[in-house]
């Protein structure tokens, strides 16, 4: 893969399009370059660290698995980002090989195309909240075929005006697949109060990128929404490297306090995102250079939720869980979100799934409809996580979109 | 070719644009299209799409400044629009790259200040634009990119397995009194349906009509979702198909508006009437 991208349309994977806002886009931020570079080599440094013998276990990359895994010793590597190494050759693999229908989603065909190249030189170790969907689980089902020790945790919803008796059920339910999950990745190895660390550690990391976020909302411009959405990423398995990733952050909070009044601050068209993360990362990148800056986020990592250090990790880790943003309806979702872009300003929301994500498509509509109830534009697309850049017609909607917001906030100057 | 500005857009726009010396480049994904306003005169200009948008751009605007009898230097500014605006540089003439839906939406506007709903079908997508009449911006709009079927690449696939070119197949469809029914939505399996319809000896006409009221469902799906009210104005490369227009009417129960304008042109209008908005905004800050 080429280090020294010069234009954008050269970028051929998700990977390059890091590389180049890297090395083109963010070369007036040190601490941008940092998060990116972690970005960068996350994926590698959890394959080196396994070839040379330390516990390196897939995991989905949420708040909890991740703190679990840190707690007993072990590198959390996140399966969404393996997808970033996707090449063409993965996708035909999950198709042809794997035989997985066409209309499959595109992440879960990238993934389980390249765990079977990636085969043997990885952990072949898959832990799997089945909270996430149904085609994942049968794509870890396949991997097992192939080598993979896979691990999948059975979860429950925690419906808001359930009995206590069956609330408790549900959390005794979690606990019991938490230990197994514990028991299966380092039996003998939990300790309570590392567990506990690793909580309050996760606290800290939260309230810091809530500070990133404030200062950049007076400088939408001196970090573009593509590193945003990858520190958002991170914020739960850290790129493999809790303490550089939180240095990263300490830094860009300097780099963002350091700023002189508006230094960073064009007029910009204020977004939210929200939906699934992204992997065609030039649509941050045609956000951006339309004149659009994504300042409020509703992806599943949010920073919102803290874990209770007060109580037994494990139940804080229950507890985390059952009040999870991802877990409510779309409507209490996008009360949420609503209040967020009153907080950041922002006049529009993307609203993003993935080809063949039969969940997120919809949940896309239902939280379209509701912005329209309440006058708010929203664009809806539908991604990919293939390799190779984004459309024209993708860039042309994100454009538009912007446009129409700019034309908005001309008229409304007027008015 | 060559209008007089007055005749061939809203009354309520002639004055404005006047003085406008101002081109608009449409690079689609199949057709080109160009328009100059210039000195109360609208010259338009078409052609397909080369393999360089840059090349295609300044063979349209060396036509549209010859018809107009100007240089290069007389034109103001210059926006350009369609998938291939992105590759366009025209030197020292101010430049600027705006979306199509923006530019169908303020194209249709100026054609017809009533335009409330746009439906543009081009070669490679359908979209549906709702603009506010007021000032002819985009309120909402919707893009069908997933699959060839409901545009103009679709038809012609169609119109290739029927032996006809893309302008005999509208015709074609109008002559029909029992439309075939299409039920696949996808290029593919439509095209498998239209061999075995043939296969079957289904004339031409009902399976072109068909065609084309299958590809119309599409679009008012597109429709449904972003609203539509009267006036609707049909735009893009597919609008000079009149079974289409036909098909549209059936399946939306509106009629389509018609302008004095060749609707094919709301893109590279819009662009053009951009353009002069921005030029005169550089002679402001002047």
């Amino acid at each position: 893969m080429s280090e020294t991208l010069q234009t954008s349309t050269e970028n051929k994977t998700q990977l390059d399009h890091v590389i180049y806002s890297r090395d083109v886009v963010h070369k007036h931020s040190k601490a941008t370059q940092n998060l990116l570079n972690l970005c960068i080599d996350y994926i590698d440094y959890c394959k080196r660290e396994f070839q040379a013998g330390k516990d390196v276990i897939w995991t989905m990359g949420m708040g909890t698995d991740t703190a679990i895994l840190y707690s007993l010793g072990i590198i959390p590597a996140s399966f969404t980002e393996i997808g970033r190494l996707c090449s063409g050759e993965a996708v035909v693999l999950a198709e042809e090989f794997f035989q997985v229908p066409n209309e499959t989603c595109a992440m879960v065909k990238s993934d389980l195309g390249e765990f079977y190249l990636q085969r043997g030189k990885i952990s072949n170790k898959i832990f799997y909240s089945s909270k996430a969907c149904e085609p994942y689980n049968v794509a870890f089902q396949l991997l097992e075929d192939v080598g993979y020790d896979v691990h999948v945790m059975d979860v429950g919803f925690g419906p808001r005006k359930a009995r206590r008796e069956r609330v408790e059920n549900i959390k005794k339910h979690y606990r019991d697949e938490y230990l197994k999950v514990i028991d299966w990745a380092a039996p003998g190895k939990y300790d309570a109060e590392k567990l506990r660390s690793e909580l309050i550690f996760y606290n800290k990391i939260q309230r810091k990128i809530r500070t990133v976020f404030n200062l950049r909302a007076y400088h939408p411009t001196y970090i573009g929404s593509l590193p945003m959405m990858l520190l958002l990423m991170g914020n739960t398995h850290y790129f493999g490297k809790p303490l550089e990733y939180e240095a990263t952050i300490d830094k860009l909070i300097e780099e963002l306090s350091d700023l002189k009044p508006n230094e960073y601050h064009d007029e910009k068209a204020i977004l939210c995102w929200s939906g699934a993360r992204g992997q065609e990362f030039n649509i941050f990148e045609a956000i951006d250079e339309a004149g659009g800056a994504v300042l409020s986020w509703n992806i599943p990592n949010n920073t919102v939720h803290e874990f209770n250090t007060e109580i037994d990790p494990i139940d804080a880790l229950v507890d985390f869980e059952l009040g999870d943003l991802i877990s409510g309806t779309t409507e209490n979702a996008c009360r949420y979100i609503l209040k967020d872009m009153e907080k950041y300003g922002a006049t529009g929301v993307i609203l993003y799934g993935y080809l063949g994500c039969s969940f997120a498509t919809i949940d896309i509509e239902l939280k379209r409809k509701y912005f329209k109830e309440h006058d708010i534009p929203g664009l809806s697309l539908i991604g990919s996580f293939d390799v190779g850049t984004v459309t024209g017609q993708v860039t042309t909607r994100v454009r538009a979109f912007i446009e129409m917001l700019a034309k908005k906030r001309e008229e409304s100057k007027i008015a | 070719m060559k209008y007089n500005l007055k005749d061939v857009i809203d009354d309520d726009f002639a004055e404005e644009l006047s003085h406008a010396s101002a081109a608009g480049i449409d690079i689609g994904s199949r057709g080109a299209k160009g328009v100059l306003i210039n000195n109360g005169y609208l010259y338009t200009v078409l052609q397909s799409s080369d393999v360089s948008s840059n090349d295609t751009a300044h063979k349209l605007l060396d036509s549209l400044i010859r018809e107009a009898g100007i240089g290069l230097d007389d034109v103001d500014f210059i926006v350009g629009t369609g998938y291939g605006r992105v590759a366009l540089n025209f030197g020292l003439i101010p430049f600027k790259g705006v979306t199509e839906i923006t530019c169908h939406g303020l194209g249709a506007h100026y054609m017809n200040r009533k335009t409330r709903t746009i439906i543009d079908i081009g070669g490679q997508d359908s979209k549906a634009i709702q603009i506010d009449p007021d000032n002819g911006n985009v309120v909402e709009f919707i893009m069908n990119d997933k699959c060839a079927a409901g545009t103009g690449r679709f038809l012609e696939k169609v119109a290739q397995l029927l032996s006809l070119n893309l302008d005999e197949l509208g015709e074609c469809a109008l002559k029909s009194t029992n439309p075939a029914e299409i039920s696949s939505q996808c290029v593919v399996f439509a095209e498998s349906e239209v061999i075995s319809l043939k296969a079957k000896g289904v004339p031409k006409e009902d399976i072109a009509a068909g065609i084309h009221l299958a590809t119309a469902r599409r679009v008012k799906g597109l429709l449904r979702r972003v609203g539509f009210e009267d006036e609707i104005v049909f735009t893009g490369g597919v609008s000079h198909n009149q079974g289409m227009v036909k098909a549209l009417e059936t399946e939306i129960g509106n009629k389509i508006s018609k302008t004095r304008l060749d609707s094919t042109y709301a893109g590279a209008f819009g662009a053009a009437i951009t353009a002069f908005h921005e030029s005169s905004l550089i002679q402001y800050a002047i």
